[in-house]
């Protein structure tokens, strides 16, 4: 396959610790791969050197290529970072292109981190979804410190790999012109056949 | 299984294509397939039909309402503690004498909790605020360029206006001075200069913990003091003159307390 594919997205808080991280492979699980975990910290290494040095740049580049994944990173004010992991092809990796993925999973934190009800405490009784419902220790961090759970934030970046759940028998819809997609940030448009 | 995306004209990126599967000298593939539509629309920096900007109104008249609410929610929490303590004597269990009762103290009691509350409201909107602005600006650097950003866009984004000034004792101590500070501008009794302080001591922890939290969130751990005018030894005559005194926290000095105003000569450790 010489197109590249987003294989992971991971969203690191300042003190280094993850918020997110959610694998994109062949398996429908929600678990991220422990690989990735591994890779992610490998590359934070790297981060912490290079936003050192470059100090003018949020963009970091390609931090460090591992196995069949590359990893690129940017760092934003808060120290707040972002990894995107793509498997290694032929394809020419463009910067802008990686910049506009960061931009949409800034855009995408900063929605969630704005919300003030992720801070409340979470019901004891456990939840429908097959999430598992989050340890206690977790309910004292500081907002900007608290693991990302939410349905909304893991629906965009599933959008944002162009990922599809092995359950949806049907093919996927053609993709919708761009004004309408720009309505996305509000609601999400009904999938809608191609004119 | 390529997506081919029309070139959007409410943003510069050049059209991005796609080779097809049957075409013949093709381009090379490049990384412009792992955009779709989503991620495009995600990365503008808000959506191009709405305002980001909200009208300054509603949060004056929320900041108005806010203390009558939370003085409400500060009772609620005294009782608790107090039915609390109160069922643990009861029980058996040794609990703290209390200093003193009587209305005097339980006014003092709510005060504190009150502006506790307002403090920390302002932390949580203070510090996403400045995640918001920071987000296309330049990364701040050093603590002077976080101050720098706090005068500037900050204080413009809340108030619509910059600081007046800006002072430092390039040790930790920074005084930000606002001649006329918009959320206590309005304030006015008819007893005069020293009930209207007294009434914007009320209003004045919501804006400290606004600039605790964006300090904060930015990674400056430092204390804010602020005091208004009209109170008694305070500079300016008006109340809407205000100071702030942010004191950074360096690595040998623990952050002080903040119960007293800093003054800038002093070097307080």
């Amino acid at each position: 396959m010489a197109t590249t594919k987003i294989r992971c997205l991971a969203v690191i808080s300042a003190s280094n610790a993850p918020l997110y991280l959610r694998s994109f492979g062949q398996k429908d699980t929600q678990q991220a791969d422990l690989r990735f975990h591994f890779i992610a910290h490998g590359a934070l290494d790297i981060v912490e050197e290079r936003a050192g040095n470059r100090a003018s740049e949020q963009y970091l580049g390609l931090l460090l290529t591992l196995e069949d994944v590359a990893v690129y990173g940017f760092q934003t004010s808060t120290r707040v970072k972002f990894l995107v992991m793509i498997t290694i092809s032929d394809a020419i990796v463009r910067d802008l292109d990686l910049i506009t993925i960061f931009r949409a999973m800034h855009t995408s934190y900063l929605s969630h981190i704005c919300n003030p009800f992720h801070s409340l405490p979470q019901p004891l009784l456990p939840s429908k979804s097959n999430i598992p419902p989050p340890p206690p220790s977790e309910a004292s961090l500081a907002a900007s410190r608290k693991p990302i759970r939410s349905p909304l934030f893991e629906r965009r970046m599933e959008k944002i790999a162009g990922w599809r759940s092995p359950d949806d028998a049907a093919p996927r819809p053609p993709p919708k012109p761009a004004a309408e997609a720009a309505q996305l940030p509000a609601v999400p448009p009904p999938p809608a056949p191609k004119a | 299984m390529a997506a081919t995306l029309p070139g959007p004209s409410s943003h510069a990126l050049p059209p991005i294509t796609t080779p097809r599967n049957n075409a013949g000298p093709s381009q090379p593939p490049s990384s412009s397939t792992l955009i779709t539509p989503h991620t495009l629309a995600l990365s503008l920096p808000h959506p191009p039909h709405a305002d980001p900007l909200v009208d300054a109104l509603p949060y004056q008249l929320l900041l108005a309402e806010m203390p009558a609410t939370l003085r409400h929610s500060a009772r609620r929490a005294i009782r608790r503690r107090k039915a609390l303590l109160r069922d643990m004597e009861e029980a058996g269990l040794a609990v703290e004498a209390e200093e003193s009762s009587g209305a005097a103290a339980m006014a003092k009691e709510e005060e504190a909790e009150l502006e506790a509350r307002m403090e920390s409201v302002g932390a949580s909107v203070g510090a996403n605020l400045a995640e918001r602005l920071s987000r296309d600006r330049p990364p701040l650097n050093s603590t002077l360029d976080v101050l720098k950003f706090l005068c500037k866009d900050f204080w413009i984004a809340l108030w619509e206006k910059q600081v007046d000034g800006l002072r430092t004792n390039h040790r930790g101590v920074y005084v930000l001075q606002d001649h006329h500070f918009k959320p206590l501008l309005r304030i006015s009794t008819p007893h005069g200069t020293a009930s209207a302080a007294a009434i914007a001591k009320v209003y004045l922890p919501h804006s400290v913990g606004l600039l605790r939290g964006a300090l904060a969130r930015l990674g400056v751990q430092a204390t804010v003091v602020a005091e208004s005018g009209g109170q008694a030894g305070a500079t300016g005559a008006s109340v809407a003159a205000t100071t702030f005194h942010v004191r950074v926290a360096s690595a040998g000095t623990p952050a002080g307390s903040g119960s007293s105003a800093a003054n800038l000569g002093a070097n307080v450790s």
